[in-house]
Order: structure tokens, then sequence, then C-alpha cells
């Protein structure tokens, strides 16, 4: 073997050649030969304790030992496939789900920026505060859980310039903003999720293009806009990774612009919540004509920034300087209003809005995956234990002729650490798939989904091995260590002792704690897919089958006030009228889309019943109430008159009159949104049932709805809702070609049916529901496995005995009841840890769950009851061949 | 003369073995039996060599690098493996055999001058 340094023969040869030389010197010395060479041997004492001494100096011979192991440890797997086979897939489940969900995790909360030095990176924010002046706000307001305080991410482009100017504390400080684009690429358009960023952006981060260049700070000037750099995942999903989109011209929101660059794969800009698909200079606002982004007002605030903090530079000083700067920069339109701290957030690893909306579940995921693979660690150390009591005679015979009980232990730890490996490897291949699953999932329901790097990398594989080696520790150590304490003279005998050996106690307090650790994912299984249950039988308050829904924006195709009215008005007329459409319709957020808008609400001459908390708003087209089935309760529906109409109405919903006008008719009363008394007033003309807005798990609150022409600034994206006789994918095709009929450019994204946008809102329940059912089954199923195994090795040492007392005039049935018994006690133990560990552990899952307790009695009950069917069908077996013993054949054995 | 256990003999110390390996091969290559009886002669016979011991502690200081060794043939025509130093062995053996002055004249302190009658 090559890594055999020095052969035995060579020692061998060594020790030859000192004997030899000694009784040479010996005989020159006086001796005679034969004497010498007698002498010489007796002067060198033990030649073979010799040898093997400096056979074991050698630094190779453990290995060497452990290649003996492993060749010996493979032997005996393939021995017993069964064994083998049940061990190496329960541990390649258990690695695998763990690997998947290490890799998630690893994506979202512990994986560093793509960039040069993230650590130097901080995020800017600010706290806020009742004494912060009056802004219009884009971006994201989160709790800061270092400090608990309120920030906001969002700055005034005043406000970064000056920064840039005047805080030198920051090496870089490159701003950008998030946005929706249209792309109209090879004759066909699409929404893009986008970022504007500073000229700046990519050289302060020191992220690099794969191919062709990054936007530097000259693209970065309102005259030179017509440059994007898009990422790879759109360069994949777009352009199909040609490299000749380096130079070519395409449009983004109608504007001609020049892809000058393809960012490297894992780059996805500094918020990991949402998938980014290209780069815009954040100058283009301007060329683009956004709505609410402005260089130049100084109360639009909407700039996000992170610095690239100089070494040796302290937060609190740059902090400082921040804070005085900003201040500067308020005071000059706000005069009274003030901003109360800057707050240096750690950009190591981006804005982690991601992080904190998916902390839990990713809490509950590695919880689930980390006790099926305990289960399953548990699992093959009872099996092992078995296995050793087979055994018990070869490793008898081992001890009794002078192996050391560490070398025994190393040998039986080879063999599990062979189980885990293959374990393992066949782990990693199953890993792919699940977190596949666990994607689409996650990201079900957005545009874009998160932008994770999760994938099966040195760093998860890493974690593999690790997980592995604890497995193999985990589950072999206990069955090594119990099995090298033979008492030598009955094993070696052969002799079968009677009664409960400590071995067996030892299993079957291992199938108990099988049974307990089954019980929780059981339990979870329960709670999830009731909660999934409760969820998809809430009655959302419009029937969501048999429509078909997608998204689309031509404000940014040039379509402005009313003649963006109209082009909807005539989308809407066309869309009706193909063939198989019943109706269709348009709102401005679709339902359960996860997006709402609200206001306060003001009905003069009412008092509401609760002062806090406004209303949602939904502006929508005149048939979308009747199209999505919302029932009117009274007064009528919103009509294309009123869509044309000068005098400004609304239909409202049960709540709303609850909330705003308790106790009367509100039919031709007046109310106005916002705070502003001369706002423009809404008369009440009809009152529909409540239907959910939001979400499924949103309760319903006060709503109005209005048409959407009746304020023309605000108009921008609408979502299309068709209800169609045919199934709903049917008519896709046609409501594609008659929007491109009518505008070539217009995009038409997120085309869905309803019941799937619903179904992806709850992709986590479903998720959760649908996993932990799979683990749940396997886990029991290992647990009747794990029971088998014990009952049966109980059953076959105590053949003697049943055999005598079947002798004696036991009945078979007793007989049988005894083997039943022994194994429900162990279930009954089982479920005695199990149930008070569940009652302590599901609260953590609490907020997950939907119309149940986390003690719902039904999960806990019904959990219970499936292991203990499970268990009784698995000692069922063995008590049948306990009641079939042959007495005479059992007792003719001895 | 052959040698005879004698009560006089000391056990060697832990790790005084290898220093005695390398002193004795600062004069040139030897093999394992000229080692032990080398140690044996210059120690006059006070320090006895357990052969057990020394092919393990030869393979020891092989692996550390401060030995190398190769097959040659011996004075009387025997082919033996020959040992020598290798400069990280004399360095080596420099720094341990002066803290293995240091140590023996600290101990001495301590223990005080010899007492008669022993």
């Amino acid at each position: 073997m090559f890594w055999r340094k020095r052969k035995h023969s060579d020692f061998q040869a060594e020790i030859q050649s000192h004997l030899d030389i000694e009784s040479d010197e010996l005989a020159e010395e006086g001796s005679n030969p034969g004497d010498a060479k007698y002498q010489a041997r007796r002067e060198f004492g033990n030649v073979t304790g010799s040898e093997e001494r400096l056979y074991e100096a050698s630094r190779w011979v453990w290995l060497e030992q452990f290649v003996q192991d492993l060749r010996y440890g493979i032997r005996m797997l393939r021995r017993s496939p069964a064994f083998t086979l049940v061990a190496v897939l329960s541990l390649a489940l258990g690695i695998g789900a763990n690997t998947a969900v290490f890799s998630l995790v690893d994506a979202v909360m512990l994986k560093s920026l793509p960039v040069r030095a993230p650590g130097e990176l901080r995020i800017l924010t600010w706290v806020r505060s009742d004494k912060e002046p009056d802004i219009s706000h884009s971006g994201y307001n989160t709790l800061d859980s270092l400090t608990g305080q309120h920030v906001s991410g969002s700055f005034s482009y005043a406000a970064y310039r000056q920064f840039r100017d005047s805080v030198p504390q920051f090496s870089d400080l490159v701003a950008y903003a998030p946005n929706q684009f249209t792309v109209t690429a090879d004759g066909a358009s699409d929404f893009a999720d986008g970022e504007f960023v500073s000229g700046n952006y990519f050289k302060g981060l020191g992220a690099q293009p794969l191919i062709g260049r990054p936007i530097l700070p000259e693209d970065d000037a309102p005259a030179r806009t017509g440059v994007i750099v898009l990422t790879y995942r759109y360069w994949e999903k777009r352009f199909a990774l040609d490299p000749s989109v380096i130079g070519r011209a395409i449009a983004v929101n109608q504007r001609p612009v020049t892809v000058v660059g393809v960012m490297q794969p894992p780059f996805q800009g500094l918020d990991s919540s949402e998938a980014v698909d290209l780069f815009v200079p954040i100058t283009a606002v301007v060329e683009l004509r956004h709505p609410w982004f402005s260089l130049t007002q100084p109360n639009s605030w909407w700039v996000q920034i992170f610095g690239r903090l100089r070494p040796g530079i302290s937060d609190q000083s740059a902090a400082v300087m921040l804070k005085a700067t900003l201040g500067h920069t308020v005071e000059q339109f706000a005069k009274n209003a003030e901003v109360s701290t800057v707050l240096l957030r750690p950009g190591v690893r981006g804005v982690g809005l991601l992080r904190e909306s998916v902390s839990t579940s990713l809490a509950i995921l590695s919880a689930v995956v980390g006790l099926i693979l305990l289960i399953a660690c548990t699992n093959l150390a009872n099996l092992l234990v078995a296995r050793s009591a087979a055994r018990g005679r070869e490793i008898a015979v081992r001890l009794s002729i002078g192996a050391g009980v560490g070398r025994l232990i190393r040998q039986l730890l080879t063999e599990s650490l062979v189980l885990a490996g293959a374990g393992g490897l066949l782990g990693v291949v199953l890993a792919r798939p699940l977190l596949q699953v666990m994607l689409r999932f996650i990201g079900a329901g957005q545009y874009n989904g998160p932008a994770l790097d999760a994938r099966i990398d040195l760093r998860t594989l890493a974690f593999t091995a690790g997980a592995t080696l604890l497995a193999a520790v985990l589950f072999g150590l206990l069955p090594a260590w119990r099995a090298t304490r033979v008492n030598l003279v009955p094993a070696l005998k052969g002799t079968k002792t009677a009664g409960s050996s400590p071995r067996l106690r030892l299993s079957r307090l291992l199938v108990s704690v099988q049974v307990a650790l089954s019980l929780l994912l059981l339990v979870g299984a329960g709670l999830f897919v009731r909660t999934l249950q409760r969820l998809s039988a809430v009655d959302l308050g419009f029937r969501a089958e048999h429509v078909l829904t997608f998204q689309t924006d031509p404000s940014r195709n040039g379509y402005e006030g009313r003649r963006l009215a109209d082009l909807y008005t005539r989308l809407r007329e066309n869309i009706a009228a193909i063939p198989g459409v019943d109706s269709a319709a348009m709102s401005q957020h679709g339902l359960i889309q996860g997006v709402e808008s609200d206001t306060s609400v003001h009905a003069p001459g009412f008092r509401p019943t609760d002062r806090k908390g406004g209303a949602l708003l939904l502006r929508c087209s005149a048939s979308f109430l009747s199209t999505m089935q919302i029932p009117l309760l009274r007064g009528r529906d919103l009509t294309f008159a009123d869509e044309r109409a000068s005098q400004s109405v609304a239909v409202v919903n049960q709540s709303f009159v609850n909330r705003f006008f308790p106790g009367v008719n509100p039919l031709g009363h007046t109310f106005y949104l916002g705070e502003q008394p001369g706002a423009e007033m809404l008369a009440v003309i009809g009152i529909v049932k409540d239907a959910h807005y939001t979400g499924v798990r949103d309760d319903v609150r006060p709503t109005v709805y209005f048409p959407y022409t009746q304020q023309l600034t605000g108009l921008h994206q609408m979502t299309f809702v068709i209800r169609t006789v045919l199934p709903p994918l049917s008519v896709a095709g046609a409501v594609r070609r008659v929007v491109a009929a009518t505008d070539r450019a217009i995009p038409v994204a997120e085309m869905k049916t309803e019941e799937q946008q619903i179904a992806e809102s709850i992709g986590t329940e479903r998720l959760f529901a649908g996993l932990v059912s799979a683990f749940g089954g396997i886990a029991a199923l290992l647990a009747a496995i794990g029971l088998y195994g014990v009952m049966a090795y109980a059953v076959a040492r105590r053949t003697v005995e049943i055999g005598i007392r079947l002798a004696l005039g036991a009945r078979r049935a007793t007989v049988q009841w005894m083997v039943l018994r022994q194994s429900l006690w162990m279930v009954a133990l089982g479920l005695a840890i199990g149930i008070p560990a569940a009652l302590a552990l599901t609260r953590f899952v609490q907020n997950k769950l939907y119309g149940i307790q986390p003690t719902d009695p039904a999960s806990f009950a019904g959990a219970a009851i499936l292991i203990t069917a499970v268990g009784a069908v698995a000692a069922w077996i063995p008590a049948r061949r306990a009641a079939r013993v042959d007495p005479i054949q059992a007792l003719r054995n001895e | 003369m052959a040698t005879q256990a004698t009560n006089d003999r000391i056990v060697l110390l832990q790790g005084t073995l290898d220093l005695l390996i390398l002193r004795t091969l600062v004069f040139g290559p030897q093999h394992g039996q000229g080692i032990a009886r080398a140690i044996r002669q210059t120690s006059e016979d006070s320090l006895l060599v357990d052969h057990g011991s020394l092919y393990p502690a030869l393979q020891r200081l092989e692996d550390q690098g401060w030995i190398k060794a190769k097959w040659g043939t011996s004075k009387n025509n025997r082919k033996a493996r020959f040992y020598s130093l290798t400069a990280k062995g004399r360095k080596q053996l420099t720094s341990e055999a002066s803290q293995w002055r240091r140590l023996v004249a600290a101990i001495g302190r301590v223990l005080g001058p010899e007492e008669a009658g022993g």
C-alpha cells in the first residue's frame, strides 16, 4: 500500500542485521559462534516485541488499522443488507434534509455580501420620531433588533449628495433604490425588478462584472443615462446567457438603453428579500419620469445608502457627522422638524429584511430536520445494540484473546462511520431536490422571489461532513461502548441468560425515546395540516374559482391620466369580448396579493366606533365586485356611468359601515379620505359583504371600493381579473393577443389563476404541512422498525421460556398479549415523555398556526393514536411468532 | 568482554535516549547496533540501551527529520541500516544538549553536595 512508509520486512531486516553484527562482534571478542548468536539474542531481549513496537512507532499504522477496520466494516454491512439499507436510507434522509435546510439558513442568515471587504460596509438609517419632517417616504421601515428603535432606510437625493461631499469618514457612499421596470426586448415586454444605482455603486462595493463593464460614475449624469447592467439570473432567464447581449439596444420603460455588462452570479444587489434583474443609473429617474423618485424635491425620501467606513474610524464619529449633515438638509425645507439620530447598521450581510421575516420559519425547519436526524440516529443506535447482541460471541472471543477495549470500540465506530458516510453521500444527492422544493414554496407568490444564493457548495458540504461525523458518534458510541462490556464466560459458552438483560433495557429505552421524538413530529404535522385546512376553509367573501388574473402597468410606457384610464377601459372591453370570458374587470391591487393601500377616513357628523385605524382602499373598475362575486347587501354596484360621472361615489363593506356609520343606513351619506377637511367627498352608493383583500390570514378591515377614474393622478398599475366559463388558463393566450393588439409594448405579467395566487400566498404553510407530515410519517415508520427489531430479538431470546409456558398450559392468546403488552409499555413510556415535551415546544410555532391553539387536542390525540397504532402493528408480527412457538421444538433446542 | 547485569546501571530517563543517539551520530553515520554499543562504551558501561526502545526512537527521530537512514554495508560486510545526522538534527542536538546541561546543573544545586556513605 502506498502509505506504508517502511515495510514490515524492512524492520525485520534491520533487527536481524543488528543481531548479526552483535554476534559477529561477540565472536571477535572471543565467544564461540554458537554462543555469540545466542548471547546477542538474549542481549537484545524480545525480538518480536521490538519489531512490533518499531512497526507501531510508524505514524501510518493508525491509518492502516483504519483501512483494515473499514474493510471489515464494509464486509459486515454487506452481510446484512436489510439493516444496511434501512440505516443508509434513514441517515441519507436525515443528513440530506439537514444539508438542504442548512444551505437555506446559510444563504439567508449567514452569507456575507459577495463584495470586497463586506465587513467595512454600514447601512445608513435614521431613527423615526414625532419631530421628523413631513416627507414622502419610499423604502423600508424596520425595527433595529440591536437598539429596539424604529428606523427608516430612506434619504433624499440631496442628503445623499451632502453626505458624499461632507462626511469624510466613509471612503465610499453608494446609493440605490429598488424599482420595478418594464423591459421590452426581442419584441416582448415584461416586468423586471431592478435598482437605480449611483455611479460609484459597483466601484465602491467592489462588485465585478462577469462580462462587459459595470455602471461607472460617468454614466450617472442626466445626459448619459442610456446604459443598464444585468444580473446573471436575469441574463439567464431573459437572454439565455447569450453573450451578444452586451451592446444590444433594448427598452426600459420605453426608453432606449444599451446593455453594457452582466454581473457575476452571486451578486444580487444589497437586499436579498427581492431578487434584482437589472441596474440603472440613478439619475435616470429624470429621463424615465419616475412618479415619486425626485433628484431635486427635498421632501422626497427614497434613496437607500451603504457606506464603506474607513479603517480605524468609529461608527460613532461617522454617525455624528452624518446627523449634523442630515440636520442641515432638513432645516432647508422643514423649519421645525429635526432628525433625532442617524444609526449605522452592519452591512456585511446586506439589508436584512428577509432575515427578519423568515427567521422563525427557518428555525422551525431546522428543528424539524434536526429531529428527523436525531430519530434516524436513535433508530440506528437501537439496531446496532441489537446487532452487537448477535455479535456478542465474536466480541467476547476478540476480548478474551487480548484485543484492547479501546481498539474494539474504534473498530465498531469505524463501522458506524461507514454507515454514516454512505448516508452522507446519498444525503448530498437528496439535498438538492429538497432544497429546490423548499425554495419554490418560500418564494411563492412574489414576483421575483427572494435572491437566495442557496446551493450545495463547499460550505454546505463541510456542514454535511460535520453532521455525518456527529451522527456516526451519536448512534455509534453508545452501542460500541455497550458491546465491549460483555461478561466473557457466558458469552463464550453461548448460553442465553434469562430475564431482561441490561442490553434489552437499553434497547427498550431507545425505542421509547424514538416514539417520543416521532410524536413531536406527528403533533407538529397535525398542527400544520390543520392550520392549512383552516386556511383553506376561510370564507374569503369572493369566489376564486374560474378567475384568471394578470398585472400590467402601461404608465411606464408613457400612458398617463385620462389616456391611461381610457386605455384601461379599452383593454377591459376587449378582454370581456373574448369568447369564453364571462366578465372582465380590474383593481389597483389584486386580491390576496399581499399588497394594500390604506388611509384615514372622516365622515362628518358621525363618530367612528374606533378612533384609531382608517380603511383600506381599492380602486377598481365598474364590474369588479360582480366579477369577483362579492355579494351586494344594499344599494347598488359601481356602474360604467360612475366611471365617467363627476359625482364621486364609493361602495363600502359591512365592516366599514359598522365602524364609521354605526347604527344608520349609510346610503347617500358622504365621507372623505385623508386628513384634509377640504378633500373631495365620496357618497356611499352600496354596501357589500366583507371580503378578504390583502391576505387569507389578515382580518377583514373596513374597505372602500371606488372607481379608478376618480383620482387620475395616482393611476398606475392594475391587476385584471377575468371570470371565465372554461378553465381560466385556456383563455390566457387570447388575453395576451388582445393586449398586444392594443399596444405591443404593454407588459402582461404574473398571469395566473386567482386560486393559484391564493395557494401561493400560503406557500410557507403548505411547505410546513407537507414537509412535517412527510417527516412525521418517516419517523413513525422508523419507530416501527425499531420496535419491531427489539421485540423480534426479545421473542427470539425467550423462545425457550415461551415454550415452557406453552407446555405448562399457557394459552397462545396470553403469550401473544404478553408480547403486545410489552410493546405497548414502550409506546406508553414514549408518550409519557413525548406529550409533555410537545406541550412545551409547540408554543414556539404559535405564530405560524391559524385558527387552532398550539395545544390543539385533536392534533395531540391524532398523533398519539397514530403512533400507538403503528407500534401495535409493528409488535404484531413478533407477538404472533411468539404465539406460534412449538413447545417441543423450543425445548429440544435447550 | 561480555557485559553483565550490575546494579550500577542507570535506567534511561524518558527523552534522554534521543539526545544520546544524536550525540553518537556526530562522529559519523552508524547503524543501530553500533549506536547502542557506542553509548554503552562511552558511558563506561553505566548506560545500557534497551534495544526495544532504540529502534522506535530511531524511527521517531527519522520521522522528525533529525536523522536520515540508508542501507549500507558494515565493516564486517553485513548489510545494515546506517543513520546519519541532518542539519536540522545538528541544531536540535545543540539546543537539547545545552538544555540538558542546565537541567543537570540545576538539579545538582537543589540536591546539594553528595552525602558520604550513600
